[in-house]
């Protein structure tokens, strides 16, 4: 019979769909179940790690799969005897400053009566790899070697050779034999090559003294310019702007890099620019803030680097800088251990860079830690199992500790797939969103995780720039004006104007309100005090107190200090309309605002893509400003418009776009340095430096600097004043006191400007199962819940399997 | 025809290498974004060095095509999967959406087909209008509901499936066991829906105009039972646009959805493009629009040639 088109269409899927499900039905492997009688965190992340290769770790998310598989020299743990937390040692079994009995401190460099500079580390004996191979300080010794190998450019390298503890000889080591073009700017008026030195040789070409070429780099990042290049400003560089077409000069003069030699043309056609009045006319000696060096660095051996076995399992580790021995334990709570074999296999040149695919898949990767990697699944799925040859199984040091077999961690990016996954028992902990905090706000089983990261939104206040952007959102029907901006009264009232009691409630998923730089996480003297809380100190509570105008004391509605501060909301609806009135009468009165002018602003807030929570807290904060606007010639004027940018910190500081929000944390236990976040161009771009150069921009400290007993009021830079608490500054060594006045008085001028407003401190909201159990439901920065560590289970998987079912296959947790 | 046939084949390299260069600079414009520590800013602009990130992009271009064509090198990821050629990164993800795609087409096609031929027969009765409704339906809304709304069904609220796809390790180290092939029904299904619904569509259409034709009543008239005429004539002819429609669906299997593979947690192909532009990840980016472009390129010209073959009456030829 001949067939049809049909039948033969029909006879091809039914053969197709056969052979799929003969394939799909005989093939039977070994597939992985939980045991029955033990315990199997089920746990997820939404992105697949791609590197936690202890040398080139990026983000977080890369420290998922070492979180579980490594572990430091200690570790911050819960002590249930306390109910505190102590050092618990791990792969350690001693570290001691051994500064003063050391023997040869000429060759490191090392002063007598110097502390904490070399730490003697005695290793734990019984530290294997997974495969049963012995750690020794040999393993150590090459790993760091590794971590600083100059062919590698290893991320995680600058840990040990720029910051806290620095080894000594690392810096050269990581830069050995390399040429690079340096920058001659190395801090107000502090320069390599001073512009009276430079030398002008037989070809024109200037130099320093020593004859070293110098040039000026057009795209490199200029730390003078707060990171940006002279090739972001090129829009400045212009006929118009400056008088000359001073950037396409250069560019014309520029090799392939971008370099140009520094010659009287080049330095004049500079110079002709950095001394116009749109750059703020800067003197002929500034130009050596512009100029790049070559400098090669010599080669250096490993010998020279402050790294050295003592032993087989001790090791010297010498600090560049002396270090505190909080501090140096915090930083060792994570080694910089690699398995030798796996990453020399994975060892590989691309272009110049030597690289090592160590720590990307189960095959090239090594656990030493509690839980050994035993699958992972891109996209999909990642799981541990508990490493029989970690020795805290055996020691007798870790009783009821680490009771979890098994970790499942699946990989979902839905949140609503999340949600189910847990309400259904097969996830331990999910993560909740201001939206599903509606429903679970009053469950039993909520973890709220405070987080270091303040939210605030920052401003450009630069009049020209504000005055320009303006110009780039009008058209022939609309006059937007973004000059108010400029207006700090006008700030101000947006500050006022936020009720961020509601703000956070309605619109975040557990956020607290915030009224200063840093949350009750910050401590201030953590070494010396573990109740040292920033926030809670008198000084810190003035700040907030100060800057919301709550006065104490007889007469006055609080009687005290404190009940002044938990007094403070942020939230005055008839100051903030006073301040607008005033804002748009001194803008009238300058021509800066006219009655026809709609005022709206674009706030980027994120990266990617606006969520729902987003587009809450839009509405949230245009409803604040709608009502504090009421009655004022602002009414019906202002919106603010949240979107996305890449890169929008980057983009208000440089003037591309007026606002942004976003958020800096981290460094709890020193927030010395957090602060230089706001005020050290040199440390990080300055969000704010659109309008506000903390370099030149002055402020009063009132403190007893001497000693002496009285205080006086000193007056320095912002800049100035964040260098001298922190390290290789005039108070760092000060008394903890004089530190806090002057970290208090810098938050305090900081958030008086209005630069930024602050709104919101962060909280991670959280969710477990019933089948877990947290040590405590206290939270502590220091071992938050305690920690996988001391995580029990209520039931073991089959009972908990059990359990899901008897309950009809979904858990009411709400 | 052979001469046409080379031609096109000419066509599709040229069309090729434009979309390629065109691919290569515009993602190469887009700087990433810089590190803000001090320190880790400068280790960071010292690796984008030694990449080759600074050189001139057309100087990078060249270097790119040398290693292509004298190493058949696409590249190494460094973000999506670190270190990873790039061809691993997007075979290593390609199974699981051809598996699910292949699966949704096998189910899908006959039910579609099926369906728009019940519709015509059926024409302006209640059931094609029924039908007509439902596939309104299914046309109009988006997978991704379809995929939360079987989810919650089928899944959270019954338990009959599985709420996400299985892993490779508890699916028994296989793509090709029952626990697998149980927990890609719902992708499957959520894919299904909108196809089963455009294929009915054009079905019912064709079949619709084929059955009013003069050579549908001249069969009857030579003596054909309306079953045979249908079977034998208007099918065939009304099947020349959509076998066509069939190979192309056959060939998007490797084309990933990124909202099913989210909402199923599915580890395939259809977040990567969107990623690698996202993270800056180049040469993933340059591999995954080089293996799509040639994809669609090349399912150009086979969809055009199967014209031929199926009805010899468009063939190409000259005397």
């Amino acid at each position: 019979m001949k067939k049809n088109g049909k039948t033969g269409v029909l006879r091809l899927f039914s053969l197709i769909f056969a052979v799929m499900m003969l394939i799909s039905f005989a093939s039977c492997g070994k597939k992985d179940k939980d045991d029955p009688s033990g315990y199997t965190f089920n746990d997820y992340i939404e992105a697949t790690p791609d590197k936690w290769n202890a040398h080139t770790w990026e983000t977080s998310g890369d420290r998922y799969v070492s979180g579980f598989t490594e572990i430091g020299f200690v570790d911050i743990a819960y002590d249930p005897e306390t109910g505190g937390w102590k050092w618990a040692y791990e792969m350690a079994d001693a570290m001691e400053d051994v500064t003063a009995d050391f023997a040869d401190k000429e060759k490191w460099g090392i002063e007598e009566g110097q502390t904490g500079r070399v730490w003697k580390i005695s290793l734990n004996q019984a530290a294997k790899w997974a495969d049963g191979t012995p750690i020794n300080a040999d393993t150590y010794i090459y790993s760091m070697q590794q971590l600083l190998n100059p062919e590698m450019k290893n991320y995680r390298a600058n840990a040990h050779y720029s910051d806290d503890i620095a080894i000594v000889g690392a810096y050269d080591y990581f830069y050995s034999g390399s040429t690079s073009k340096v920058q001659n700017f190395k801090g107000p008026d502090t320069y390599v090559y001073p512009y009276e030195t430079w030398v002008l040789g037989d070809d024109g070409v200037y130099t320093g003294e020593d004859g070293t070429k110098l040039y000026f780099g057009l795209n490199d990042v200029l730390n003078y310019l707060d990171g940006a290049s002279l090739t972001e400003y090129k829009d400045y560089m212009t006929e118009e702007q400056c008088g000359s077409a001073a950037y396409d000069l250069l560019a014309a003069k520029a090799d392939d890099k971008g370099y140009v030699p520094v010659t009287d043309e080049t330095k004049d056609i500079l110079f002709g620019f950095t001394s116009a009045d749109v750059w703020g006319n800067e003197t002929e000696d500034l130009l050596a803030a512009y100029v790049l060096y070559d400098y090669t660095f010599p080669v250096f051996d490993w010998e020279g680097v402050g790294l050295l076995k003592v032993d087989d399992y001790t090791l010297y580790y010498i600090c560049a800088e002396p270090i505190s021995e909080f501090n140096f334990y915090v930083n060792m709570t994570s080694i910089w251990l690699v398995y030798e074999k796996l990453y020399e296999e994975g060892k590989t040149k691309v272009g110049d860079l030597v690289a090592t695919n160590y720590g990307t898949a189960v095959n090239n990767y090594m656990s030493y830690g509690p839980y050994k990697l035993v699958s992972f699944e891109k996209d999909k799925q990642i799981i541990f199992e508990k490493n029989e040859n970690w020795y805290g199984y055996t020691d007798g040091k870790h009783e009821g500790q680490y009771q979890t077999d098994k970790i499942r961690c699946t990989i979902v990016s839905d949140h609503n797939t999340q949600l189910e996954l847990f309400e259904t028992g097969k996830l331990d902990i999910v993560s909740l969103t201001s939206d599903d905090m509606n429903e679970y706000r009053h469950s039993d089983n909520l973890q709220k995780l405070p987080q270091t990261y303040t939210f605030r939104f920052f401003f450009v206040t630069d009049k020209d720039v504000l005055r320009t952007l303006s110009e780039n959102a009008s058209s022939d029907s609309k006059k937007v004006n973004k000059v108010i901006l400029a207006y700090d009264d006008f700030r101000h009232a947006m500050s006022l104007a936020i009720d961020r009691a509601d703000y956070v409630l309605k619109g975040t998923a557990g956020h607290d309100a915030a009224f200063g730089l840093m949350n009750s996480l910050y401590y201030y003297d953590i070494e010396n005090d573990p109740d040292s809380i920033y926030r809670k100190s008198d000084e810190a509570k003035q700040v907030i107190c100060d800057i919301y105008d709550v006065k104490y004391g007889e007469g006055e509605k609080y009687a005290t200090l404190d009940e002044a501060y938990e007094s403070v909301t942020g939230y005055d609806v008839d100051k903030a309309k006073e301040l607008f009135q005033k804002a748009w009468d001194e803008a009238y009165a300058a021509g800066d605002v006219n009655d026809g002018d709609v005022f709206e602003f674009t706030c980027p807030v994120v990266k990617k893509e606006l969520t729902a929570e987003d587009m809450t807290q839009q509405n949230l904060i245009q409803g604040y400003i709608d009502e504090a606007i009421k009655g004022t010639p602002f009414e019906g004027k202002v919106t603010i418009t949240y979107t996305t940018n890449e890169d929008r910190y980057a983009a208000v500081g440089e003037g591309r776009v007026e606002m942004a929000r976003g958020a800096w944390g981290g460094g709890a236990f020193y927030p010395y340095s957090m602060i230089r976040c706001y005020v050290d161009p040199t440390y990080v771009e300055i969000h704010e430096r659109c309008g506000f150069d903390p370099t030149q921009e002055t402020m009063s400290v009132t403190a007893d600097f001497d000693g002496n007993g009285t205080e006086e009021t000193l007056k320095d830079s912002y800049y100035n004043w964040g260098a001298s608490i922190n390290p290789g500054g005039k108070y760092n060594l000060a008394d903890g006191k004089l530190k806090l006045k002057i970290l208090a008085a810098i938050e305090k001028n900081l958030i008086e400007q209005y630069h930024f407003i602050i709104l919101s401190s962060e909280n991670l909201v959280n969710i477990t199962s019933d089948k877990v159990k947290y040590v405590t439901d206290k939270y502590d920065v220091m071992y938050e819940f305690g920690g996988f560590r001391w995580l029990t289970y209520n039931y073991n998987n089959g009972e908990w399997e059990q359990y899901v079912k008897d309950n009809g296959g979904s858990l009411n947790y709400k | 025809m052979f001469k046409y046939v080379l031609k096109r084949i000419a066509l599709v390299f040229v069309t090729f290498f434009i979309i390629m260069t065109m691919c290569f600079i515009l993602i190469k414009l887009l700087q990433p974004e810089k590190p803000m520590l001090g320190a880790q800013a400068a280790m960071e602009l010292a690796r984008r060095e030694a990449l080759g990130y600074n050189k001139p992009i057309l100087v990078q271009y060249a270097i790119y095509l040398r290693n292509i064509l004298t190493k058949w090198d696409w590249g190494t990821s460094w973000e999506i999967d670190y270190m990873a050629p790039v061809n691993e990164v997007i075979f290593d993800r390609l199974l699981p959406t051809v598996l699910i795609n292949l699966y949704s087409m096998v189910f899908s096609v006959p039910f579609g087909i099926i369906i728009g031929i019940y519709a015509a027969l059926k024409k302006n009765r209640w059931q094609d209008h029924l039908i007509s409704t439902w596939i309104m339906i299914f046309v109009s809304v988006p997978s991704y509901v379809y995929a939360f709304i079987v989810q919650y069904f089928l899944s959270y609220k019954t338990g009959w499936f599985p709420l996400i796809m299985s892993s490779y390790a508890d699916a028994g180290g296989t793509f090709f066991s029952w626990t697998m092939f149980r927990s890609m029904v719902l992708p499957v299904l959520a894919l299904s829906f909108s196809t089963i619904a455009s294929l009915a569509r054009y079905t019912r259409a064709e079949l619709t105009e084929v059955l009013t034709s003069d050579f549908m009543l001249l069969a009857r008239t030579k003596g054909l039972t309306s079953r045979q005429a249908t079977t034998r004539h208007a099918l065939r002819n009304a099947m020349v646009p959509i076998l066509p429609m069939i190979i192309s669906m056959f060939i998007g299997v490797l084309d990933g959805s990124l909202i099913i593979e989210k909402i199923f947690a599915v580890p395939g192909v259809g977040g990567l493009y969107l990623n690698s532009i996202n993270l800056l990840d180049y040469d993933v980016f340059m591999a995954v629009g080089m293996f799509y472009t040639f994809i669609n390129l090349s399912s150009m010209i086979v969809i055009d040639l199967s014209y031929g073959f199926i009805d010899p009456r468009v063939r190409m030829g000259e005397r």
